[in-house]
């Protein structure tokens, strides 16, 4: 569950005293916010079992950042960003490693159904999920931050170091965008 | 675009379903948190500042250098007089230092030294009644070796009579080295019996054999092209941090080997375990240090240990360190899979760069919950982690992470290719793997492979 505003001030005290080596506090921290970052990334994805992997992948990585974390922005922001971060890399990988076998491994596939296939999903969220994961980066990142992620405006403004008319705008690019894919898929 | 499309757009962005997580995974993810979480020391602002002023002046004092001896040898008019050459005399040592400075500092203080006298500082040593790793060299050979590859790598990092001061200088350090490293060893023997440890202290990296070097052009031209060809080498090589082999062609020569319907010889397991273990560079930090404990597949007797490090946009540095140190209270004997040699010292690049090492633990018969299993520590320039793993963060082969659970399959199945047959329990292990993970080829690959391995005749 994302944290509320009103417990701002708690999650300062929360990260002081995983600063201080709690571990407890870490815990509830993760208790705290383990369920929005899986969703978040699940809906990146498109798969349960990946997104918990990559989940955990993102609170190992976060654990290692959190000395450098300065509390500026909220910290589910923080940990978003990370999440954010670790599915990119995690779909940018198989072309970094694929390119360096032998040309012919590559074409030796399981033909049994894909990751996607296996969703419990409409057809139609897929097609929109694909679609968002085709605009451009900076957009990318704003519409799934702010719909997926559930980071108001402002708070995107603030990691993305830009006003929040520059948000809105962006959201407005990436709506028109995503409405010429679709309607492209459908004919 | 409408406001009703839109309004319908919006509608289904923030309508999609999601599942629930996993019922484990809230488990998996506590069982990561690191033992000392957050302890990072703070950046000492004074230090810092400190540091930045000296650095910028270094920076200033070398470019203003480089600029008054390009300028000086690329004069057209200058004239072999007197005055002239003795002028060129004073600027040619100048190069010398400038180019073999770092080289002596890279060769002087860390490997040795601080390896020694971290064998010396600790309390923790090899007993001689613990078994080692085995291929683990002893202390003093291992730090041997670490200064062995210094010499190496400089040898052909500085490819001109320049640097060759800085070899011969390395050299007689490395003797020097030897020396206070069989010391070393000696007080390991003197305090045998002490609570215990295998193996593992070294420094940074990438230690690639490098061509031989062209023959010197003009001073000026070495000015500008040492340093920079050979790390680029360095880079580009089939080292990873730490020494670490991370050799991109190796699973395919294997592959190729196999649909031959030959056993492969000399496998690079540890390339191989890194081919799994893929490149995962952080975001958030220069580098990434994650270490996983797991029981092992094929033995429930012995535990798997992951240490992975992954540098994203590190600096370039001479002096990062990683250790990895058990603790005989829990340990009976530590093994690193496919280790060819051990970490050695040098040059890490600013290039993202990865190593992967897989480590198979036979723990004591009585393991308590809280005893600790292993430090790790990696050091780097304004940076130390030190993770400490206790037994009680052991989890089920069967539910560690997907880069675990692949590296260390391939890493085992790699080891077996040495054996006259490959157990068939391998492959079971990796269709289990393609049927629970998401695969974009990488798990096929190993499933395929590790099935052409077992129908080999013997």
């Amino acid at each position: 569950m994302m944290l509320p505003d009103e417990a701002r001030s708690d999650e300062k005290s929360l990260l002081a005293a995983i600063r201080a080596g709690d571990r407890t506090a870490a815990e509830e921290l993760v208790e705290r916010t383990y369920e929005a970052v899986f969703a978040s990334i699940c809906r990146l994805c498109g798969d349960r079992e990946l997104a918990a992997d990559l989940t955990q992948e993102t609170y190992q990585k976060a654990w290692a950042a959190l000395p450098r974390f300065d509390g500026r922005s909220q910290l589910f922001t923080w940990l978003y960003r990370i999440a954010y971060t670790t599915f990119l890399n995690h779909i940018r990988r198989p072309r970094r490693v694929t390119s360096l076998d032998e040309p012919d491994a590559i074409e030796v596939r399981d033909e049994r159904p894909s990751a996607e296939a296996m969703l419990a999903e409409s057809e139609e969220a897929g097609r929109l999920r694909n679609a968002v994961l085709q605009l451009p980066e900076d957009l990318r990142f704003t519409v799934t931050a702010h719909f997926w992620g559930g980071l108001p405006v402002r708070e995107i403004a603030e990691i993305e170091s830009i006003t929040t008319v520059a948000i809105r705008k962006r959201l407005h690019k990436a709506f028109t965008i995503l409405e010429s894919i679709l309607d492209e898929e459908v004919r | 675009m409408s406001k009703e499309r839109k309004a319908e757009l919006q509608r289904k962005l923030a309508m999609t379903a999601v599942p629930r997580p996993p019922a484990d995974l809230l488990d998996r993810i506590k069982a990561d948190i690191p033992a000392d979480v957050g302890m990072t020391p703070e950046r000492d602002p004074v230090l810092w500042r400190s540091t930045l002023v000296m650095r910028v002046a270094a920076s200033l004092m070398l470019l203003v250098t480089t600029g008054l001896v390009t300028w000086r040898v690329l004069q057209p008019d200058v004239r072999p007089s007197a005055p002239v050459t003795a002028q060129r005399e004073r600027i040619v040592p100048a190069i010398t230092r400038s180019v073999t400075r770092p080289a002596e500092e890279k060769v002087e203080a860390p490997p040795v030294a601080e390896t020694a006298s971290r064998v010396q500082a600790s309390p923790i040593v090899v007993p001689q009644s613990v078994p080692v790793a085995a291929p683990a060299k002893p202390a003093a050979s291992m730090v041997e070796s670490a200064e062995a590859d210094e010499v190496r790598d400089f040898a052909a990092l500085e490819d001109s009579s320049v640097t060759q001061t800085a070899v011969m200088e390395s050299t007689r350090r490395a003797d020097a080295a030897d020396s206070r490293a069989e010391r070393a060893a000696e007080r390991i023997t003197v305090t045998a019996g002490a609570p215990a440890v295998t193996e593992v202290a070294a420094s940074a990296p990438a230690s690639a054999p490098l061509p031989p070097p062209p023959p010197p052009p003009a001073m000026a031209a070495q000015r500008t092209t040492i340093g920079k060809a050979a790390r680029k080498e360095l880079a580009s090589g089939n080292r990873g941090l730490f020494g670490v082999s991370v050799d991109r062609s190796e699973f395919a020569r294997v592959q190729q080997s196999l649909a031959a319907g030959q056993r492969p010889a000399d496998v690079d397991v540890e390339a191989i375990i890194n081919h799994f273990a893929m490149h995962m560079p952080s975001a958030e930090s220069p580098f990434l240090l994650t270490t996983e404990l797991t029981s092992a597949p094929m033995d429930p007797e012995r535990l798997l240990l992951r240490v992975s490090v992954d540098t994203g946009k590190a600096a370039p540095t001479d002096a990062a360190r990683l250790s990895v140190t058990f603790s005989s209270d829990a340990i009976v004997d530590a093994r690193r899979l496919g280790r060819s040699e051990a970490l050695t010292t040098g040059f890490v690049s600013k290039e993202p760069a990865t190593a992967t090492l897989i480590y198979e633990l036979t723990p004591r018969a009585t393991l308590p919950r809280e005893a600790v299993v292993a430090t790790v520590e990696l050091e780097w320039p304004a940076h130390k982690n030190s993770v400490t793993i206790i037994a009680d963060q052991a989890s089920a082969w069967s539910r560690a992470t997907r880069r675990h659970r692949l590296s260390t399959l391939a890493g085992l199945w790699a080891e077996s290719l040495a054996q006259p047959s490959t157990n068939p329990r391998l492959e079971s292990l990796a269709r289990q793997l393609q049927a629970t993970l998401p695969d974009e080829g990488l798990i096929t690959d190993l499933e395929k492979a590790i099935e052409a391995s077992v129908r080999l005749p013997r």
